[in-house]
C-alpha cells in the first residue's frame, strides 16, 4: 500500500510536522467510478482542486486547477464565481486587519458537484486595501467524500493555507519594510527641500508651499499606516519552523543557482514546480512583475537602497495584479506541493480512502511495523495494544512462577472442563517431560479476571447478541502458552467478533460503494458479506477500468485474513487495528475460530468476470490455526497435524473457475485466520510487475534461493558478488531479494537507509554489517574469491557468487520457504501472482512472529530462564522458545526466522525508545552468528 | 617446561576450527565504534558499563548491556596509557571516578555518571605510564618518576628515580605485606617501594614513597606482573620465565619455564610471557608465546598446556562463562575459546551440580580432589570456538559474566560477544518494561 517513495518521505521530509504519514497513497492512476459516470458533459470526470481569486480587476476567477485539466468540461469560471460569491464578511473597519480563514462546503446539486472551500486572504502591497481574497477548494462529485473526510480535508487545507499565508506574509513584510525605507528616505529628502522652499519663497519652483506641506503630511500618514501594518504583520509571524524551512529552501536554491541569474531561475524553478498543472497562460505575466530579488523571501534589508518615491494622495490600482507565486514565494511552492499530494490522495474513491484510513491507523506506532523490502507492510506488532492491560498481565505473570498453582487453578475451575484435558495433554507433551521446562513454560500463569471496560469489545452484526466482556464475564487469561476463556461454561456458544473500531459503518460504506453484482459473487455461507470482500470489490472496481492491472497483484493488497465461525460475522481479524487488541483477545479469537470448526475463513482474491482470463489466485493461509495449541485446545496431536497442513495454495489459473468462493474449505481444511492485515504494497502496476518478474526470474534462474532468503529472514547479511561483467545480474538479484528483507525504513532511530545496496565497488566492512543486510559487490577480475573475502567476514555473511554460481549459506530446513521453491514453477504466466504469493507467505510468517512476540516475548516466559551459568540459562531459554514455536508450527529454520522477526520488532522498539528519549545514541544492532554450518550450494 | 617449536615456524600445527561451533556461547556480536586508533585497554565498571582507552586520546564509556555509547571522554592531547577506577567514596563524591593517565603528562579525573572532567592533575610532569590505587583513598602514578596522590587528587609525595633507571615504570602492583608496598617493573628491572601515610581521623594528611630495593632482574623486559596471593606475586618476562616472588622477603621462590635460547629465530621471543593470570591464589595461567600453560603454584607442577594455540602471540586471556572456557586473544586477530570436550551424556541435570563447581574445576572438568591426586599433565584444552571479527591484533578480552565478553583491538573496535538467547531474553525484559509499562504503574 505504501510506495517506496513515501516510505522514505516521512522520514526524510522534515516537513512532516509530526503528523502521521498523511498520504499513503495508492499511486494508482486515477480510477474512475465506472457506474457513476454520468452522461452529462457538465459533470466532473474526476476530483480536482481549484484555487480561485476574487480579483479586484476582473472579479471572481479561477487561478489554478490541480491537476491541470482536472476540471474537464466543467465550467470552472462559473464555479469560481459561485465559490467566491460567498462573502467573507471582510468588514474592514479601522484599517488593516488580519482576516480569519473560513471553510465552507458548497453543493451544486444540479450538476452533482460538491466542493470543500477554504477561504483565505493574502496580502499584496499593490492591491486594494492590501488584500487579495483567495479560495482553495476541493471539488468532487462525491458528496459523501467531503462529509466522511471532512476533518482530514479541513486540516490539510488549513495546512496548505498556512503555507500560502505564511509565505505571503514574509513577502509582504519585506515589501512593506522596503516601502517604509523608501518612505523614510523620501521624507528625509523632502524635508530639506521643504525648508528651502520655505526660506526661498521667491524662487518659484512650481510647487507651492502648501502642496509640499500636504505632501509631507500625506507622507507622514502613510508612514504611520505602514508602521501599523508592519506591527500587525510581525505580531502574527511566529512560526519559526516554517521560517526555517523557507530559509532552507531558499538557501538550497541560492546554492544551486549561484552562477545563474537568480531572478529568471527562480521563475523557472517555480515554473518547474508548478509543472504542467498550471496553464501557461496563468504563468505568463506572473513572473514579469517581480523586481530584482523581489521574489526572494529572505532579502537583506541592509543591502536595499531606498529610493525616492512619489507620494500621491491616492494609490493607483491599474497595475497588473501579481500571481500567487509572487505573493507567497516559497510558501507557494510548498502549498502547491501539498495540494498535489492531497489531490493524489483524495481523488481516490471513498472506499479506498476509508480503507486507507483504517490501514494508516495500523501504522502506529511505526516501531511496531514489520516491513519487508521497501514497501510491504506485513504486520504491526504494537498497534493499539492495551499497554496497561498487557502490562498488568505480565506483572502478574512475573509474580507467579509456580506451575502447580496454575494447573490446580485450571482443574478447580469447573467451567473449564475442556481445559483440564488441555492441561493434561499439555503435561503429556513430549517436550514438556522435563519438569523444569514445565516450570518455564507454565510459569507465565498470571490469570487475571475482569478486564472491564476498555479491553475486549466484541460485537456482532445482524442483531446477534453483542457480548461485552466485562466484570460479569471474567476472562481469565493464563500464561503465554495458554489461554482460557470462561463464557457461560461453554466455549462453543461464544459467538463474537473482534471488529475494528467502527466496523459496521465501515462495512456499510464499503458495501454501499460496491457493485451489487460483484457482491453477489460471494457465495459465502456466511450471512454477511465479509468486510474483506467489500475490500476486494474495491479492487474489482478498479480492475474493471484498468484491465491491465492484474488482479492478483492488486489482490496482494487485500490479502487479508478473516475469521469465520458459524453465525459469526467474518471480520478482518485485525490484530493491529481496533481497540481490543491484546494478546489475550487475539488468542481468544483464535480459539473461537478453532471452535467453529465448521466455520470457514478465507483469504482470497476474487476475480470479476471481466478478468476471467487471468484466473484466480487463491491463497489460503492456515497458519495461525496453530495457535489453538496456545489456546489449550484439547487435541494437540491434531494440532500438530494442522501445523503440517499449514499451507498456501495456489491454484493453477487454467483449472480454476472464477467468481466462486471456495466453499470447499468449509469441510476439510482447517479454519484459519491470520492475525494481521496484510497491507500489501500497491505501487504502480508496472513497478509491481517488475518486482514480481524479478522474483520469478530469481527463483527460476537460480537454484537454492531459499537458503539465501532464509539468510535474509534471519538477519544474516547477504553479499552478492560478481565481477563487473555481471553487474546487471547482481542488481537484478539484489532487487528481487530485497522483497524478502525485513526492514522498516520508516522507523525513527532504527532505520538504515543503506540496508540494501545493489552495487558496491568494495566489500563492506565488518562494522557495516550491523545495518547492511543485502549488498551487491563488485569483485575485481584478478582477485580470487577466497582472497576477496576474509574468513572472519565469511562467518557473518551469506555469499552468493554469481560468477561461479556458488552459494555459501546456512542451510534452510523448514517448510515455509520450501513451499515457495516448490511452487515457483507454477507462476509461469502469473509472475505477479507470485508476488502476491510471496507476500502471503511473508505475512503468514509474520503472523506467527506476531503470536510469538505477544505471547512469548511479552509474557513471563520471555524473561525467564532457569539455571545459573550463561550456558544453562541460554539452553533453558532456547528450550522454552523451541517448545513454544513447535506448537506454533515453526520448526527448525522456521523457528529461527520467527525469532528473528520478533527480534527485529524488539530492536525497532528499543532503538526508537532510545532515539526519542536519550541523547547517548541508539543501541547497536547485533550481528548474529548462529551455530550452524555454512554449506556450499550450486545455484 | 619447554614449548616445542621455533616461532614462527611451528612444528605443531595450529588448530583450526571448522564448521559448527556448537559450544560457542557467543552467538551475537555487537560492534561498538568510536575510537579511531588502537584501543589499549578495556575495563569493566560495575556490571553495566565499561571504559575503553585508546591512542586516539579518548576514553569511551560504554553501556555493555544495551551496547551503546554513553560518554566520550575527550580532553587528553596524547594517547591515554592507563586508567584507574576509584570507587565512590563518601568522603568525596557519590559517583565513581575514573582516572586516566596520558602521555600528555596529565592525569584527568572524570565523573563516570556525567562524563564530565572533574579535575586535571598536571603535577606529574612526565608521561604517565601506569596508575595504581592503594586502598580507595590513595593512588600512585608512575612513569619516569613515582607520584603519590590522595584520593581527592592532592599530591602527597613524589619519588624521582635515579638517572640510571632510564626506562619508565610500566607495570605496578600493590602487594599486601605488613605494610603498603608497591612493586614496579621498568624494563627488566623490578623495584619495590614503600608507601607510608599519616592520617588525621580518616583523612590522609601526608604520605611519602620510599624506595626499598631492586629485585634480581629478568633477562628481558617484563611483560606481566601479577599478585598471586598475600604471600607471593609473579612476574613474567619476554625471556619466557615466570618468577614467583615472596611478598615478605622479596626473594624468588620459584621459576617456571626457563628457556635457554629464549630469543628464538629473528629475535621473536617465541616464549615471551605476555600475560599472567592467577586463579584462587593457587593456579597460575600464563600466556607463553602463542600458547598457554596452567601451573599449580603449590605443587609447582604444570597442570595442562596448549602450545600453539594461536597463529601469533597471545596478548591477553580471561576465563569466561564462569570458568567454563578460557578466552585467549592474540595478535592474529582472533579470540579463541578453550575448554573441555562436552560429555556425550550431558543432560539437564548436570547444570545443578555444575553450579557448585569452582571455575577451575569447570574449566578442567576435574574436581580439585581429583586434581590433587592427578600425577600427570592433563590433556590440553580443546578448542571450543573462535571469535573472529577484529581486523587486527586483539589487545584485551574481558569477561562480563552473563553479558558475555568484550574485546578490544588495534582496529579501534570494541566488540561485545554475547549470547543471542540471553540477549533476546533481555530485550523481552526491556520491551516489557518500556512498552508495557511506560509510566511505571503496574
Amino acid at each position: 500500500m505504501f510506495s517506496s517513495d513515501l516510505a522514505y518521505a516521512s522520514r526524510f521530509d522534515e516537513d512532516n510536522w509530526g503528523s502521521p504519514p498523511s498520504y499513503l497513497s495508492l499511486n494508482n492512476p486515477v480510477i474512475q467510478h465506472p457506474w457513476k459516470l454520468s452522461t452529462d458533459t457538465d459533470s466532473l470526470h474526476m476530483d480536482f482542486i481549484l484555487i480561485a481569486e476574487f480579483s479586484e480587476l476582473e472579479g471572481p476567477k479561477p487561478v489554478i486547477t490541480i491537476p491541470k485539466d482536472g476540471a474537464g468540461l466543467f465550467d470552472i469560471s462559473e464555479f469560481a464565481v459561485r465559490i467566491m460569491s460567498v462573502d467573507q464578511a471582510t468588514a474592514v473597519s479601522g484599517g488593516f486587519q488580519m482576516t480569519e480563514d473560513s471553510q465552507v462546503i458548497l453543493s451544486e446539486k444540479s450538476k452533482c458537484v460538491y466542493a470543500f472551500v477554504h477561504h483565505f486572504v493574502l496580502f499584496d502591497k499593490q492591491a486594494r486595501g492590501y488584500v487579495r481574497p483567495f479560495a482553495v477548494s476541493y471539488v468532487t462529485n462525491d458528496q459523501r467524500k467531503l462529509m466522511c473526510c471532512y476533518e482530514e480535508l479541513s486540516s490539510h487545507l488549513k495546512k496548505v493555507a498556512r503555507y500560502f499565508k505564511y509565505g505571503n506574509r514574509m513577502v509582504f513584510k519585506n515589501e512593506v519594510d522596503r516601502y517604509l525605507m523608501d518612505l523614510e528616505y523620501t521624507k528625509a529628502q523632502e524635508l530639506p527641500h521643504y525648508r528651502t522652499v520655505l526660506n526661498n519663497t521667491q524662487a518659484n519652483t512650481g510647487v507651492t508651499e502648501k502642496e509640499l506641506l500636504q505632501n509631507l503630511k500625506t507622507l507622514e500618514s502613510v508612514i504611520t499606516e505602514v508602521k501599523t501594518i508592519l506591527d500587525t504583520i510581525c505580531a502574527t509571524m511566529t512560526d519559526k519552523r516554517l521560517e526555517q524551512r523557507f530559509a532552507r529552501l531558499e538557501e538550497n536554491f541560492k546554492v544551486k543557482t549561484d552562477q545563474q541569474k537568480q531572478k529568471s531561475d527562480l521563475a523557472n524553478s517555480l515554473r518547474d514546480l508548478e509543472g504542467p498543472d498550471i496553464p501557461l497562460t496563468q504563468i505568463c505575466g506572473l513572473y514579469g512583475a517581480g523586481k530584482e530579488n523581489e521574489s526572494l523571501m529572505f532579502f537583506n534589508s541592509h543591502n536595499y537602497k531606498p529610493k525616492r518615491i512619489q507620494i500621491t494622495g491616492s494609490r493607483k490600482f491599474d497595475l497588473h495584479l501579481r500571481g500567487l507565486h509572487e505573493l507567497c514565494s516559497w510558501g507557494f511552492k510548498d502549498g502547491i506541493q501539498k495540494l498535489k499530494e492531497m489531490h493524489r490522495h483524495f481523488q481516490q474513491d471513498l472506499c479506498v480512502l476509508e480503507v486507507e484510513r483504517v490501514e494508516t491507523y495500523s501504522l502506529d506506532p511505526l516501531s511496531g511495523v514489520l516491513m519487508f523490502g521497501t514497501s510491504f507492510v506485513a504486520c504491526n506488532f504494537m498497534n493499539d495494544v492495551d499497554k496497561l492491560c498487557v502490562g498488568s498481565c505480565c506483572s502478574i505473570q512475573r509474580s507467579r512462577a509456580i506451575p502447580n498453582r496454575q494447573l490446580s487453578r485450571w482443574s478447580s475451575n469447573d467451567t473449564l472442563e475442556s481445559y483440564k484435558s488441555a492441561a493434561s495433554s499439555f503435561r503429556s507433551l513430549p517436550d514438556m517431560e522435563d519438569s523444569e521446562s514445565l516450570v518455564s513454560v507454565s510459569s507465565i500463569d498470571g490469570s487475571f479476571s475482569s478486564y472491564s471496560g476498555k479491553d475486549f469489545r466484541r460485537s456482532s452484526e445482524d442483531g446477534l447478541e453483542s457480548v461485552q466482556t466485562s466484570d460479569t464475564e471474567a476472562t481469565s487469561f493464563s500464561s503465554d502458552f495458554s489461554f482460557i476463556s470462561r463464557q457461560d461454561g461453554s466455549l462453543s456458544s461464544i459467538d463474537k467478533t473482534l471488529l475494528n473500531e467502527n466496523p459496521e459503518s465501515l462495512f456499510s460504506k464499503l458495501h454501499s460503494a460496491s457493485n451489487p453484482n460483484a457482491t453477489s459473487l460471494n457465495k459465502s455461507p456466511i450471512n454477511n458479506i465479509p468486510l474483506v470482500h467489500g475490500r476486494n470489490l474495491l479492487h474489482l472496481e478498479s480492475s474493471t477500468t484498468e484491465p491491465v492491472e492484474n488482479p492478483a497483484c492488486r489482490g496482494c493488497k487485500v490479502v487479508q485474513c478473516n475469521v469465520g465461525c458459524p453465525g459469526q460475522t467474518m471480520c478482518t481479524c485485525s490484530w493491529s487495528s481496533g481497540e481490543t487488541v491484546t494478546p489475550s483477545a487475539d488468542i481468544e479469537d483464535f480459539k473461537l475460530n478453532a471452535d467453529g470448526s465448521a466455520g470457514s475463513a478465507k483469504k482470497e482474491h476474487l476475480d470479476t468476470p471481466s478478468e476471467s482470463k487471468q484466473g484466480k489466485c487463491d491463497i489460503r493461509n492456515g497458519c495461525p490455526m496453530n495457535t489453538e495449541g496456545l489456546g489449550c485446545q484439547e487435541d494437540f496431536e491434531q494440532l500438530s497435524l494442522q501445523h503440517q497442513s499449514s499451507h498456501l495454495s495456489f491454484k493453477d489459473p487454467s483449472d480454476s473457475t472464477n467468481q466462486q468462493v471456495d466453499e470447499s474449505n468449509t469441510d476439510s481444511s482447517p479454519a484459519f485466520c491470520s492475525p494481521m492485515k496484510v497491507t500489501g504494497s500497491l505501487s504502480t502496476s508496472k513497478e509491481s510487475l517488475n518486482s514480481a518478474q524479478g522474483i520469478y526470474k530469481l527463483l527460476n534462474n537460480y537454484n537454492n534461493m531459499h537458503h539465501v532468503i532464509y539468510s535474509l529472514l534471519t538477519g544474516r547479511p547477504v553479499i552478492v558478488i560478481a565481477t563487473a561483467s555481471f553487474e546487471k545480474d547482481v542488481k537484478e538479484i539484489v532487487r528481487a531479494l530485497q522483497h524478502f528483507l525485513p526492514n522498516n525504513p520508516r522507523c525513527p532511530g532504527g532505520a538504515n537507509p543503506n540496508c540494501c545496496l545493489t552495487w558496491l565497488s568494495h566489500i563492506p566492512k565488518i562494522t557495516d554489517l550491523g545495518g547492511m543486510k543485502l549488498v551487491g559487490v563488485c569483485r575485481p577480475e584478478k582477485k580470487p574469491m577466497d582472497r576477496f573475502i576474509t574468513p572472519a567476514f565469511k562467518r557473518f555473511v551469506t555469499i552468493l557468487d554469481v560468477d561461479r554460481r556458488l552459494l555459501l549459506s546456512p542451510m534452510y530446513q523448514g517448510s515455509f520457504l520450501t513451499l515457495l521453491i516448490s511452487k515457483k514453477k507454477s507462476f509461469k504466466f502469473e509472475s505477479d501472482a507470485l508476488l502476491a504469493y510471496v507476500k502471503g507467505l511473508l505475512s503468514e510468517i509474520s503472523s506467527k512472529a506476531f503470536i510469538f512476540f505477544h505471547l512469548f516475548c511479552l509474557g513471563g516466559a520471555g524473561t525467564y530462564a532457569s539455571g545459573y551459568s550463561l550456558h544453562a540459562r541460554s539452553k533453558s531459554f532456547q528450550q522454552t522458545v523451541v517448545a513454544f514455536l513447535t506448537r506454533l508450527g515453526a520448526l527448525d529454520s522456521d523457528a529461527v526466522i520467527i525469532q528473528y522477526l520478533a527480534e527485529v520488532i524488539k530492536h525497532q522498539h528499543i532503538e526508537n525508545h532510545y532515539y526519542t528519549t536519550s541523547n547517548t545514541g541508539v543501541p547497536v544492532r547485533p550481528l548474529l552468528l548462529r551455530n550452524q554450518n555454512c554449506q556450499t550450494f550450486k545455484c | 617446561m619447554v614449548f616445542p617449536g621455533d616461532f614462527p615456524e611451528m612444528k605443531v600445527k595450529v588448530e583450526e576450527i571448522e564448521g559448527d561451533q556448537i559450544l560457542n556461547p557467543f552467538t551475537e556480536v555487537l560492534i561498538l565504534q568510536q575510537h579511531s586508533d588502537i584501543i589499549r585497554q578495556l575495563h569493566p565498571v560495575g556490571d553495566k558499563r565499561c571504559v575503553s582507552i585508546g591512542d586516539d586520546n579518548l576514553a569511551v564509556v560504554w553501556d555493555i548491556q544495551l551496547c551503546l555509547k554513553l560518554f566520550v571522554l575527550s580532553g587528553h592531547t596524547r594517547p591515554i596509557t592507563s586508567l584507574l577506577l576509584l570507587r565512590s567514596n563518601a568522603n568525596y563524591s557519590d559517583s565513581d571516578w575514573l582516572l586516566t593517565g596520558s602521555s600528555d603528562k596529565t592525569i584527568k579525573v572524570w565523573d563516570l555518571d556525567t562524563g564530565k572532567c572533574l579535575q586535571t592533575m598536571t603535577e606529574h610532569g612526565a608521561s604517565v605510564k601506569c596508575l595504581l590505587s592503594i586502598n580507595d583513598d590513595l593512588f600512585l602514578s608512575a612513569g619516569q618518576s613515582l607520584h603519590l596522590w590522595s584520593g581527592a587528587g592532592k599530591l602527597l609525595d613524589c619519588y624521582h628515580r635515579t638517572e640510571k633507571e632510564i626506562e619508565d615504570i610500566n607495570l605496578m602492583i600493590h602487594v599486601c605485606g605488613q605494610t603498603d608496598r608497591v612493586v614496579t617493573a621498568s624494563g627488566k628491572q623490578i623495584g619495590v617501594y614503600q608507601v607510608n601515610t599519616t592520617t588525621d581521623d580518616v583523612v590522609i594528611v601526608t604520605g611519602d614513597i620510599a624506595f626499598v630495593k631492586n629485585l634480581p632482574s629478568h633477562l628481558e623486559a617484563i611483560r606481566s606482573l601479577t599478585n598471586l596471593s598475600d604471600q607471593c606475586f609473579a612476574s613474567g618476562s619476554l625471556d619466557g620465565t615466570i618468577v614467583i616472588w615472596s611478598c615478605q622477603t622479596f626473594l624468588p621462590t620459584y621459576k617456571f619455564n626457563t628457556v635457554d635460547s629464549y630469543q628464538g629465530k629473528d629475535h621473536l621471543y617465541p616464549y615471551s610471557i605476555q600475560h599472567v593470570l592467577c586463579l584462587e591464589e593457587r593456579f597460575l595461567l600464563a600466556a607463553i608465546g602463542s600458547g598457554f600453560g596452567l601451573f599449580d603454584i603449590t605443587t609447582r607442577k604444570l597442570i595442562c598446556e596448549k602450545a600453539c594455540a594461536h597463529f601469533s602471540k597471545i596478548l591477553h586471556m580471561t576465563f569466561v562463562c564462569d570458568g567454563a572456557y578460557l578466552a585467549t586473544c592474540s595478535e592474529d586477530g582472533s579470540i579463541r575459546l578453550w575448554g573441555h570436550a562436552p560429555h556425550l551424556n550431558s543432560s539437564g541435570t548436570e547444570d545443578k551440580s555444575d553450579m557448585d563447581l569452582r571455575p577451575i574445576e569447570r574449566f578442567l572438568d576435574i574436581s580439585c580432589d581429583q586434581l590433587r591426586h592427578h600425577k600427570d599433565v592433563l590433556p590440553a584444552p580443546v578448542l571450543i570456538g573462535e571469535c573472529l571479527a577484529h581486523s587486527g591484533a586483539v589487545q584485551m578480552v574481558v569477561d562480563c559474566g552473563l553479558e558475555g565478553m568484550l574485546s578490544c583491538g588495534v582496529d579501534g573496535l570494541v566488540i561485545a560477544w554475547k549470547n543471542a538467547e540471553l540477549q533476546a531474553m533481555k530485550r523481552n525484559q526491556i520491551i516489557q518494561e518500556q512498552f508495557l509499562n511506560p509510566s511505571g504503574i503496574v
